[in-house]
């Protein structure tokens, strides 16, 4: 990329993660960071976008995703902000947020719900956190579900998209476990609930700027919303998963249509 | 070898502004916003860091304790002296004073 500033950026910390290589740095008060033949961002101190720019080599689509996802988790951080490595559809009037390791079959969950159950995309890849009083909302980052066909390469795919920030009903972990018979599921409390919102936190290792503000999200969080485990077995289809995320979702305590239930009738 | 934190039974602490924490359900989890770790306590050391935390020494924190849970006071003692002494280590709490 040829930004006429780029030499001047005081490089601090490259990371490679999966197929991709991002480093951050500083030119004055400025941070710059670099998805290396993807993406170029500059912010101002507040974490407000500067610049953008896309490799020419990189697809629209991939400078979508990129833009859209870590892109707005690294803006989002630098402005001490919370976002997850997670997908997360509005579903029911509440918020259902997927983590787990990569492949772990968190974007064609969200896609059967959006599909199926008719659930709107709050996050295919990187679900941003916003804490409002002791409620945690997910707000619409992203515009497309990035699905294997079955080629082994993921390509994008529309889907109806969540239009306003949507407070969380659940958010569950996945895994695969072949040793069990039929999907189980296992409520979390306490300290374990927390774990596995911090575990799914995106930190760029710019320093402490998001520590307050992660300690606060996690914990209210858990303590607002039912974390649960979900292992499965490999047999198990998406289709099967995504009914009984979307159960979970009825259960849900936090649901925006109880709360606006509960405005009107004290209105 | 670990060095253990000295603490003894009539030492009062404080928690240090860089240490935030939140009950859930009957445990605690706090943050060391300094180093960006995260620790919990299951219900009797959250116990034990309320006590602390609300300027009780580990003897009068025991003897609430006691009243709580059938164990030896010698027991409950050093179980509580060995949670306060890891918290002195991991900087979060400190000493403010003794009473000996």
């Amino acid at each position: 990329m040829n930004a006429p500033w780029l030499s001047e950026v005081a490089w601090q910390r490259t990371i490679a993660h999966e197929d991709k290589t991002f480093r951050w740095g500083r030119i004055g008060l400025d941070y710059v960071g670099e998805w290396l033949g993807l993406l170029l961002l500059r912010l101002d101190a507040n974490g407000e976008m500067k610049t953008v720019m896309g490799a020419p080599d990189a697809s629209q689509a991939t400078f979508e995703k990129i833009t859209h996802g870590e892109g707005a988790a690294f803006a989002r951080f630098i402005r001490g902000k919370v976002s997850l490595h997670a997908s997360a559809v509005e579903i029911d009037g509440a918020a259902m947020v997927l983590v787990g390791e990569s492949g772990a079959g968190k974007s064609t969950v969200a896609f059967w719900l959006c599909a199926s159950h008719g659930a709107a995309l709050l996050a295919d890849d990187i679900a941003g956190l916003d804490l409002a009083g002791d409620r945690v909302f997910v707000d619409p980052l992203e515009r497309a579900l990035w699905l294997d066909d079955g080629d082994g390469a993921k390509r994008p795919r529309a889907m109806r998209v969540a239009e306003r920030s949507v407070g969380i009903g659940g958010l569950v972990h996945m895994g695969f476990n072949d040793r069990l018979s039929e999907p189980e599921l296992r409520v979390l409390r306490g300290a374990s609930s927390v774990k596995r919102v911090l575990d799914a936190a995106l930190r760029f290792d710019v320093g402490s700027t998001t520590w307050t503000s992660e300690f606060e999200v996690s914990t209210a969080l858990a303590a607002s919303a039912p974390v649960w485990d979900l292992e499965r077995p490999t047999s198990a289809t998406p289709g099967q998963i995504a009914e009984l995320v979307a159960s979970l979702a009825q259960s849900a305590p936090l649901r925006e249509s109880d709360s606006r239930t509960i405005g009107k009738s004290f209105g | 070898m670990k060095a253990i934190a000295q603490v003894s039974r009539d030492d009062h602490f404080a928690i240090p502004s860089h240490v935030r924490c939140r009950q859930l359900d009957d445990e605690l989890v706090f943050v060391d916003l300094e180093a960006g770790e995260y620790y919990s306590l299951n219900a009797v050391g959250a116990k034990i860091w309320q006590g602390l935390s609300q300027g009780e020494t580990p003897a009068q924190i025991v003897a609430a304790l006691e009243r709580e849970y059938e164990e030896a006071a010698e027991v409950l003692l050093k179980d509580c002296l060995g949670v306060v002494s890891e918290l002195l280590e991991r900087r979060l709490i400190h000493k403010v004073s003794s009473n000996k």
